[in-house]
């Protein structure tokens, strides 16, 4: 069959329910490392990156819907970026310039690999997933896609079609500790996004677990002490608490790219340093 | 007339030499037209794919075949069963032939990556997909990557020995500390790297009517002609390599490795072209490492600074057979009081094998190892005395005066100073005004802190000395053609030997072409290495064309019926004439197109021999930043003082400086090859082996100082691996400096966040 | 096998891909089939840039693209840089600098870097790091191809001052 580049959503599922078995291709980035290697022979191709709706995005509701076909570099554009700062932030850190130009939201979803730098960001945000096949639409949080190390709750005949990312006001951040400057796989990641609205800090971790998860305890505990009106100012003995929780919340692993003591660490420095920037912010 | 220099030849005008000319060879380069072994077209040439061992020790129970012989495009499939060829010559003599490395795995596997079998099929994808249907069976034995292990020799990588040890330098004279006031010890791992050289290996045979072409992407063309030559019993005159463009080399790509030679056996066996490349996995795993020594070190001295003793006892991983790597201790012993007078000192060496891929040369090889381990423990002996490191290092250094100067291991430094390359360089970072910020940091407990590393070195080039094939001739058109034994690396040789001929002519480099890299066309070379091209290459150029000139003035005395002795060239115009008579002169043009003239006699032959190696110095400081929350590590500056004698391109010599310091700083805090305990490779490809990129790299400060060397006319000594020598110290001390406050005496290579932090948090626990 | 038959438009001229495989990479393609050498194979899992080529204006890595889909899309190599007898201005800047050094990065790099000037003319260092920051280079530390950089973002300056002058 060799490669079908489709027009539409709709086409891509009519194609994807005719050849359960073909590969979808988004981005390239991590498939075309396994089709190179030889460890993924290619015969039936599903091209999604011609869609035109999956370019796009739209507002509705106080929430943005992104096409799963957004690119890296898409996610840093101003425009976008106003809404999700740490989106952004995140985004830009991802491999190289060549990578974020080529690489797709959806893409970074599906690998589903625990240092995917878009998700920890996602997970705080609650975003959710519509995904679509030729009979069903769908939509799932992201904490119900990803269920494991590079698995996804991806049905035969569906693919990503957008992913839903309520808005929240006030300041946001996305750190991360690597191995290098440019090309980095993390060794800890970690959003920060505040809901003034809703008076609620949320925050997401990467790399230190199986999956990205929300540090819902630290939340609940920060969220409280925040004083969201007029004082800002933490207390050291708050923010090392805080740290302290969020620290607590992980499972982390040793290999290569890190110890899991290390980790631990990490993931406490960047929450303490996200809560210094996000309090030294415009609250509202 | 004065015997030497350039007076001898009449005036001479501005020269060439000392100046930044352009490279001529990047045109091509920038269009994409290289000469890389992957560019040259070949019709109908058979392509190969290697099965590796994914198991670092076993024993090979069968290797299954007949299936993926079964497969669409594949040609013929080999195992060491059938290869046919016979195992390789031991390299320098310097290890049992017992560990020779056969072709493909035999019996045995003992590193993963090892070849086991090879496919030889119609295009690369078939090749692959053949191969993956080749099943290898393998009884696993114990692994051996722990040098202490290796040494130990519980586990035997070739039981027929009762030891790994591959060599040994035993220790002539041990000496006594006793009477020291002041010792510092130390053990330190010089990690194990790769060269990564953006080109992997890469070649293409093609025998035809008996005779044998490779084009190679290799640091010499002779060598590895004799190599091929000699592991296929044919005949030289038999045997052609041809190398054109390489993509990089830094040490790895000397000889011809086992791959490639296979590739060779297999075309001359099925009289087709065989191409092969390697992925970059194979490069990282399979081919060749560098570095790789665990070192224990001991230094004593007074509590005035000077120091007197100082002991280093070496294990040199060699892994799994012995290459290169295993000799480069001998470097490492010769450089081994680094830029010290220091009257007592002692050095053994072990090299061992293991289980991980063989080690050999890389930038520097055996000299980085010595600068890092002496750099390092000058800082602890000065830590330890409370004296300012530059002060100690100041203290220590032979005077300017004193050379040549014999350090204690023997080796005769030809010229220096020393302490003029430090203080150009602490002058440079205001090193006062930086320790003052240093201590402010330090109070106030700011998140990053300051470092300031500081190495000086004394590194050996064109080892031994060595000589060089050059050939100068003037052609019909009065342009020249000048043939070099050297193989050009990505170095701009070309340019630099067209500027050297130009030079001695007195003519303008344009009209100097220069051939190099095909055996059949250069009757002799040497491999690219060392640091050796400018100094020895270099200098048979120049004295090829001296000796065209030479030539020339025979001939012109013959045409203007005059004595030979009063025939001077005027550089400035390229004209011959009789001293104190340039109305009437013979031009380069002239003698080239004269009837009368016997063009024959116009050429320059030169083996120029130089008679030792020479040592270029410097001073490398870098200031490093660390936040000591994550433990990262920022290399702010670097400050790179280095003398390399007479520089002839500025430009080049610039650009080699900063790709060593570059390599340096990756060494220190970014790169290793790591294996696991049971010696799987987890640094196999370039995500994880993290090779340097523009976002880590500092700016760089480059100081040029020129004290020349007596060995050759241009005065030059190298400077390829210089860069490489002194920043992989100061980055290290640098980094080490920033956190010494906190109880930091050492870390390990490479300086990584996880490593930094959980140094910092353990003292602060033993502190707490 | 699976075989198919398509075109690419590359650096503005339609070639033909005839029985080509659908696990073929561009750069594969570029290289084996179509005979444009310059995009270089050093890494095939896109972390070196050395295949690095426009696609619809953007720097991607050629490895990573298969070559398939990318009919209709406008593809750039370093071959559609310069012009036939004349090298474009960041080749030009690379010789003065002294940024070649084994010169096989250098393609990749001149993609990035073209792109790079035309949509920013002056970025400032940070900028320029970050830009190259997917592509090796092993030879010049990248002091030299920085410089380089420099210069090419130098000489547009004056060269667009000049125009506006006129």
């Amino acid at each position: 069959m060799g490669v079908i580049i489709a027009k539409s959503v709709n086409e891509a599922c009519a194609v994807l329910a005719e050849n359960p078995a073909a590969t979808v291709l988004a981005g390239g980035t991590d498939l075309m490392v396994q089709v190179n290697r030889g460890t993924h022979s290619l015969e039936t191709v599903l091209d999604l990156s011609r869609i035109p709706e999956l370019k796009k995005w739209t507002m509705e509701d106080n929430q943005i819907i992104l096409g799963a076909g957004i690119s890296y570099t898409d996610l840093t554009h101003p425009q976008l970026s106003a809404f999700f700062p740490a989106l952004a932030q995140a985004a830009r850190t991802v491999g190289s310039p060549q990578i974020r130009n080529a690489g797709t939201l959806g893409g970074n979803l599906a690998t589903a690999s625990p240092a995917g730098d878009t998700i920890p960001v996602l997970v705080a945000m609650d975003a959710s997933m519509q995904l679509k096949s030729s009979t069903e639409t769908r939509e799932v949080s992201i904490t119900e896609f990803i269920t494991g190390v590079k698995a996804n709750a991806l049905k035969p005949g569906e693919i990503i079609e957008s992913i839903k990312v309520p808005i929240f006001k006030g300041p946001q951040e996305f750190l991360k500790v690597g191995t290098r400057n440019a090309m980095v796989i993390s060794v800890v990641s970690l959003a920060l996004v505040t809901d003034y609205l809703e008076r609620k800090l949320r925050i997401g971790v990467g790399s230190v677990s199986p999956v990205p998860f929300r540090a819902t305890e630290a939340e609940e505990f920060i969220s409280d002490k925040f004083d969201w009106e007029t004082n800002r100012n933490l207390s050291e003995k708050v923010i090392n608490k805080f740290s302290e929780l969020v620290a607590n919340s992980t499972e982390p692993i040793d290999d290569h790219r890190g110890t899991a003591n290390y980790r631990k660490h990490a993931v406490k420095v960047l929450a303490k340093r996200a809560l210094e920037r996000v309090s030294a912010g415009d609250i509202k | 007339m004065s015997s030497n220099g350039s007076d001898e030849y009449g005036t001479g005008g501005t020269s060439l030499l000392g100046n930044a000319v352009p490279r001529r060879e990047d045109l091509n380069l920038l269009r994409g037209k290289g000469g890389y072994v992957a560019n040259v077209p070949m019709e109908g040439a058979l392509h190969a794919h290697f099965v590796r061992s994914n198991v670092s020790h076993g024993e090979i129970i069968s290797v299954e075949t007949s299936e993926a012989e079964k497969m669409p495009g594949v040609f013929a499939i080999y195992t060491a069963e059938n290869l046919d060829l016979a195992d390789r010559a031991v390299i320098l003599n310097a290890y049992e032939a017992e560990m020779t490395r056969p072709y493909l795995a035999r019996e045995k596997v003992r590193f993963v990556g090892e070849p086991v079998a090879v496919v030889l099929a119609e295009n690369e994808y078939l090749a692959a997909d053949a191969a993956e249907n080749i099943w290898v069976d393998i009884e696993p034995l114990s692994a051996l990557v722990d040098l202490e292990e290796a040494v130990a020799g519980e586990v035997l990588l070739f039981p027929n020995l009762d030891s790994n040890i591959v060599t040994e330098i035993p220790r002539r004279k041990p000496i006594d500390f006793s009477d020291c006031e002041v010792v510092v010890e130390a053990e330190i791992i010089n990690s194990k790297v790769a060269a990564v050289s953006i080109e992997p290996r890469v070649t293409l045979a093609s025998f035809e009517n008996g005779r044998l072409t490779c084009w190679a992407s290799n640091q010499g063309a002779h060598d590895y002609r004799d190599s091929v030559a000699q592991a296929l019993e044919m005949e030289i005159k038999d045997v052609r390599v041809i190398i054109t463009d390489i993509g990089g080399g830094f040490g790895a790509k000397g000889l011809a490795s086992e791959e490639e030679i296979i590739i060779a056996h297999l075309s001359r066996m099925h009289e087709k072209p065989v191409r092969w490349m390697e992925s970059r996995t194979e490069n990282l795993t399979g081919f060749a490492h560098g570095r790789a020594q665990k070192q224990k070190v001991k230094m004593g001295g007074n509590l005035n600074g000077e120091i007197t003793h100082y002991s280093l006892e070496v294990i040199q991983d060699s892994g799994a057979y012995p290459k290169w790597g295993a000799v480069l201790p001998g470097s490492t012993l010769m450089m081994a009081s680094g830029v010290y007078r220091i009257p007592n000192v002692e050095f053994s060496s072990r090299s061992v094998a293991t289980t991980t891929a063989p080690v050999c040369a890389y930038r520097g090889a055996g000299r980085p190892e010595a600068t890092s381990v002496i750099e390092r423990t000058v800082d602890l002996f000065a830590r330890e005395i409370a004296m300012d490191p530059a002060e100690v290092r100041r203290l220590n250094f032979p005077s300017p005066d004193e050379f040549p100067f014999k350090n204690s291991t023997g080796t005769v430094y030809d010229s220096g100073d020393y302490k003029k390359a430090l203080d150009e360089a602490l002058g440079a970072i205001d090193y006062e005004a930086l320790r003052n910020e240093q201590s402010r940091r330090r109070e106030e407990n700011e998140r990053l802190q300051l470092g300031i590393g500081i190495s000086t070195y004394v590194e050996v080039t064109a080892g031994g000395g060595g000589s060089e094939f050059g050939l100068v001739e003037l052609k019909d058109d009065g342009t020249f053609r000048a043939t070099t034994g050297s193989t050009p690396i990505g170095t701009g040789h070309v340019t630099t030997w067209a500027m050297l001929v130009a030079d001695r002519l007195g003519v303008p480099m344009e009209k100097v072409e220069v051939i190099y890299g095909d055996t059949d066309v250069v009757p002799s070379g040497e491999m690219t290495g060392g640091s050796r091209s400018v100094q020895v290459s270099g200098s048979s150029m120049a004295d090829a064309s001296e000796k065209l000139v030479d030539a020339a003035r025979k001939v012109v005395a013959d045409l203007l019926e005059a004595s030979e002795e009063d025939i001077v060239l005027n550089k400035e115009s390229g004209n011959f004439h009789v001293v104190g008579t340039p109305a009437v002169s013979v031009s380069w043009g002239e003698l080239a197109s004269s009837p009368k003239a016997d063009q024959k006699q116009l050429i320059g032959k030169s083996d120029f021999l130089q008679e030792g190696a020479t040592f270029p110095f410097g001073a490398h400081i870098v200031i490093a930043e660390v936040d000591i929350e994550t433990g990262e590590a920022k290399i702010k500056r670097i400050v790179a003082v280095d003398d390399a004698g007479k520089i002839v391109n500025p430009l080049l010599a610039t650009g080699q400086v900063h790709g060593g310091l570059a390599q340096g700083v990756a060494q220190a805090l970014l790169e290793e090859v790591l294996y696991d305990n049971d010696g799987n490779p987890q640094t196999a490809n370039l995500m994880d082996y993290t090779a340097i990129s523009a976002m880590e790299v500092p700016s760089f400060d480059r100081i040029s100082m020129e004290t020349p060397t007596p060995l050759n006319s241009i005065g030059a000594k190298g400077i390829g691996e210089s860069g490489t020598i002194g920043s992989t110290a100061a980055t290290q001390n640098a980094v080490v400096d920033a956190i010494s406050y906190l109880g930091v005496d050492h870390l390990d290579m490479p300086l990584t966040p996880q490593k930094i932090w959980s140094a910092i948090s353990d003292k602060s626990e033993v502190r707490a | 096998m699976i075989s198919e038959t398509y075109s690419l438009l590359v650096n503005g001229k339609s070639y033909q891909v005839v029985d080509g495989h659908p696990s073929e990479s561009l750069l594969w393609v570029l290289r084996e089939r179509l005979e444009l050498s310059g995009s270089k194979n050093a890494c095939e899992e896109g972390e070196c840039g050395s295949c690095t080529v426009l696609v619809d204006g953007e720097i991607v890595c050629s490895c990573l693209v298969l070559a398939a889909s990318a009919v209709g899309r406008e593809i750039t190599t370093i071959e559609g840089l310069g012009s036939e007898d004349e090298i474009s201005d960041v080749q030009k800047a690379f010789v003065d600098a002294g940024a070649v050094q084994c010169g096989f990065c250098t393609p990749g790099l001149l993609v990035a870097i073209d792109q790079l000037l035309n949509t920013d003319p002056d970025p400032d260092d940070l900028t320029v790091r970050e830009a190259i920051s997917g592509n090796l280079c092993r030879c010049t530390g990248y002091g030299r191809i920085l410089e380089a950089v420099r210069i090419a973002s130098k000489n547009r300056k004056v060269q667009n001052q000049e125009e506006q002058g006129k």
